[in-house]
């Protein structure tokens, strides 16, 4: 537990204090009250009015049970914060603010480790997070929140819906899901084709403190990735500890060789 | 290939433990439980065993030049043949070994497995006499085993085995008696016929050249001597008697001492001497008879002379005189003498060249003797021992612990087998997952990703179990307990101190 807090301080120096600052009241004057929004001070919990996401409360018990740890044990959602801090410092260059998140075998922890980084974001008081469903052959974000998979990124792709009529907030601030939608097998192509880009282009640039992570298939069993990693600003790889091979990880890096690769995360450590 | 690029520390090695545990523990007791099956099930070999001491073993010195022989030797002959073939084969029948019928293949099988099965083992003892005899240790006792599957054949077997050694014994003492007492018999006569032979050579030689021989010489030369002084007399009655001849016939010169071996003064003319003999003998004949000795003796004189001197045939046979006839018989005996010494001279010469055959005649015929004298003890000693064996108090067999049903198998060792299986289980165990972990090429740690990929870790995420939030609640829960408790003992504490 020392180890993790001295990492705690190591992010919060390399931060500079920066996030503290901007969540902690630095006088009375500037003392804000949840929920209202007064245009005088710059810095202020953003608490947006859903008016046009639908708002469904997830159960919170069902999120637990569903390990998105970022809402249940302290010790994790630390590890959240850390990871969190260090994407951000890696993509503090202005403009960047799509992640896409995945592994190289199924199971790995890609999609969870998705939620709770995208969780963990929307507990910083003044960024959003849109969570987008990306592998569209087998969307699996909404069972983790408990939600119907309804439409979402595929039925844009095939021109069947709109983005905004799609989205949905889970009851939590600051944080929006973007489901996979209907499967589609040719999702590498819808992926790859000129809508996809266009409807990035329109969520980086909707709001301006949004972060976008992309929760998407494994690179070694579908093309996916690969056609996303060309359109996003960072890649982070999940490796599942004693499960993924050496080879494996080699074969995925040699794959995304000239992307963005920020990092990776060792998941699922047995301490 | 994937590079290894693994560290290997103590969290690598909890680690390890932790991933292979369940390796380890399956094929350690795989291999444990097939170890103890193994010592239930497996097949159970009882053996009996009969100890034998080998009594009064008769030591070399007692019966000379004849040893018993190596007990060794005796004992693996024997054991040749208690498992020949035959006596096999009656026991496998006998008793019903190895399940064997009639079939020839089977029976064959069965005899080559029971020899395996029979077990000899010698015990030694150190020479209790301590003779000399460095390469030798005595035997003194031995086992005999027979292993098999049922309790009571086993015991019934080796009981059959042990008799049919006592039995094979005797018999080879009483064959090796009669083989070598025949064999010396025979050796015996023929050395008898040899030096039958020999002594008749000997004596023959003998014979042939009696006084001729090395052991006459000191005998010649005692009679040479004894002949000399013969011919000094004779000679010296020969120059009286001739000296008075010639004083009896007055004008004839002096006497001609002729033949004698350096004795006398110079001769006159024999001529002249032979003339005055004739005369003399003349004279005699006209005083006395013919038979007269000094008649005799004077022809005698004349004959010699005249042969001396070539003449022949008797010229004037009629005129010998008495005295003349002694001098003859002188003359002739002195003769004689020369002719004896002659000869004893001859024999004494001839000695030394017949000494190299006599020699080796006579060592040929002593060797043959003594062989001869050699064989015939021997052949005594083993009508010794003959005697000794019939009065059992020769070397025998003799069984000090009779062969008893065996109540526990020998085989399996049920300790050393679980021993064994533990060090196999354990050995299998771990080169089980040893073998596991190289061939899993999954990476193992935080480091090694960061190592292999060149990426930085952003983050370590635990695994959470699913039951985690109920272990983190209790946890929880004992925490909450314990911090109570905690508060409570201080507040009793700060109390007793300010009290």
């Amino acid at each position: 537990m020392s180890r993790l807090k001295k990492a705690l301080e190591k992010a919060r120096e390399a931060r500079g204090d920066l996030w503290d600052e901007k969540t902690r009241p630095a006088d009375d004057s500037l003392a804000v009250q949840p929920g209202v929004s007064s245009p005088a001070v710059e810095f202020k919990p953003f608490k947006p009015k859903y008016s046009q996401t639908q708002v469904v409360q997830c159960d919170q018990e069902l999120l637990r049970k569903n390990k998105v740890i970022a809402v249940c044990t302290q010790d994790s959602a630390d590890r959240m914060k850390i990871l969190r801090t260090q994407i951000l410092n890696q993509m503090c260059v202005e403009g960047r603010n799509t992640l896409l998140v995945t592994s190289c075998n199924p199971g790995e922890g890609k999609t969870l480790t998705a939620i709770n980084l995208a969780i963990s974001y929307s507990h910083q008081l003044n960024t959003t997070v849109l969570l987008v469903d990306a592998d569209i052959k087998k969307p699996s974000i909404h069972t983790y929140f408990g939600l119907d998979n309804g439409p979402g990124l595929a039925d844009c792709l095939i021109q069947k819906a709109a983005v905004s009529d799609v989205l949905v907030n889970p009851g939590m601030d600051r944080i929006v899901i973007l489901r996979g939608g209907t499967p589609q097998t040719n999702s590498a192509e819808l992926l790859s084709s000129h809508s996809m880009g266009v409807l990035l282009r329109e969520m980086k640039n909707r709001y301006r403190n949004r972060f976008i992570i992309l929760d998407s298939a494994p690179v070694l069993t579908s093309a996916d990735p690969l056609v996303l990693a060309g359109i996003v600003d960072a890649i982070l790889i999940v490796v599942e500890a004693e499960k993924t091979q050496r080879e494996d990880v080699q074969k995925v890096l040699e794959m995304l060789r000239d992307r963005p690769i920020i990092g990776t995360v060792f998941n699922k450590m047995v301490e | 290939m994937a590079e290894q690029t693994e560290i290997y520390d103590i969290k690598f090695l909890k680690g390890f433990i932790r991933r292979r545990k369940k390796v380890f523990i399956t094929v350690f007791s795989v291999v444990m439980v097939a170890a103890i099956l193994f010592s239930i099930f497996a097949p159970k070999t009882y053996v009996s065993t009969a100890t034998f001491l080998i009594e009064g073993q008769i030591s070399e010195e007692v019966v000379k030049g004849m040893p018993v022989g190596y007990i060794d030797e005796r004992l693996q002959t024997i054991t040749q043949q208690v498992l020949s073939r035959d006596k096999l084969l009656e026991i496998i029948q006998q008793y019903n070994l190895y399940g064997a019928r009639d079939d020839q293949a089977a029976l064959e099988v069965a005899v080559k497995k029971m020899r395996e099965d029979v077990i000899v083992r010698t015990i030694r003892a150190e020479d209790l006499d301590k003779r000399p005899s460095p390469t030798r240790f005595n035997t003194v006792a031995f086992t005999l085993s027979y292993q098999g599957k049922d309790p009571k054949t086993v015991q019934q077997v080796t009981s059959r085995l042990a008799s049919l050694y006592i039995e094979k014994n005797e018999l080879a003492k009483e064959q090796y008696v009669a083989q070598t007492t025949a064999v010396l018999k025979q050796k015996a006569d023929q050395l008898k016929e040899q030096a039958e032979i020999l002594g008749r050579k000997l004596s023959d030689f003998k014979r042939q050249h009696a006084g001729e021989l090395p052991d006459s010489i000191s005998f010649n030369l005692e009679q040479i001597y004894r002949l000399n002084t013969q011919l000094e007399e004779v000679n010296s009655k020969i120059s009286f008697l001739e000296s008075r001849g010639k004083n009896a016939s007055g004008t004839l010169g002096p006497v001609v001492a002729s033949g004698s071996q350096g004795s006398g003064p110079a001769a006159t003319d024999p001529w002249t001497h032979l003339a005055q003999l004739r005369l003399h003998l003349q004279n005699l004949k006209a005083r006395y008879s013919e038979k007269h000795p000094d008649v005799v003796k004077t022809r005698n004189e004349i004959r010699q002379l005249e042969d001396s001197l070539g003449i022949t045939g008797d010229q004037s046979g009629s005129s010998s005189s008495p005295g003349d006839t002694e001098l003859k018989r002188y003359l002739k005996q002195r003769e004689e003498i020369q002719r004896k010494i002659a000869e004893f001279t001859r024999r004494n010469q001839i000695a030394p060249l017949l000494q190299t055959e006599y020699n080796k005649l006579t060592a040929d015929y002593d060797s043959v003797m003594k062989q001869y004298n050699d064989t015939r003890m021997k052949l005594a000693d083993a009508n010794v021992i003959k005697k000794m064996d019939e009065s059992q108090m020769g070397e025998r067999f003799y069984i000090i612990d009779q062969p008893v049903v065996p109540q526990k198998p020998d085989k399996p060792k049920p300790m050393k087998i679980l021993f064994a299986g533990l060090f196999a289980s354990m050995f299998c165990g771990l080169f089980a997952s040893v073998l596991m972990e190289n061939l899993d090429h999954s990476i193992k740690s935080a480091e090694h990703l960061q190592k292999l990929t060149k990426l930085p870790v952003l983050t370590v995420i635990p695994l959470i179990p699913n039951d985690e939030e109920d272990a983190r609640t209790a946890g929880n829960a004992i925490a909450g307990v314990l911090t109570e408790f905690k508060i409570r003992v201080a507040s009793l504490l700060s109390r007793w101190k300010n009290a």
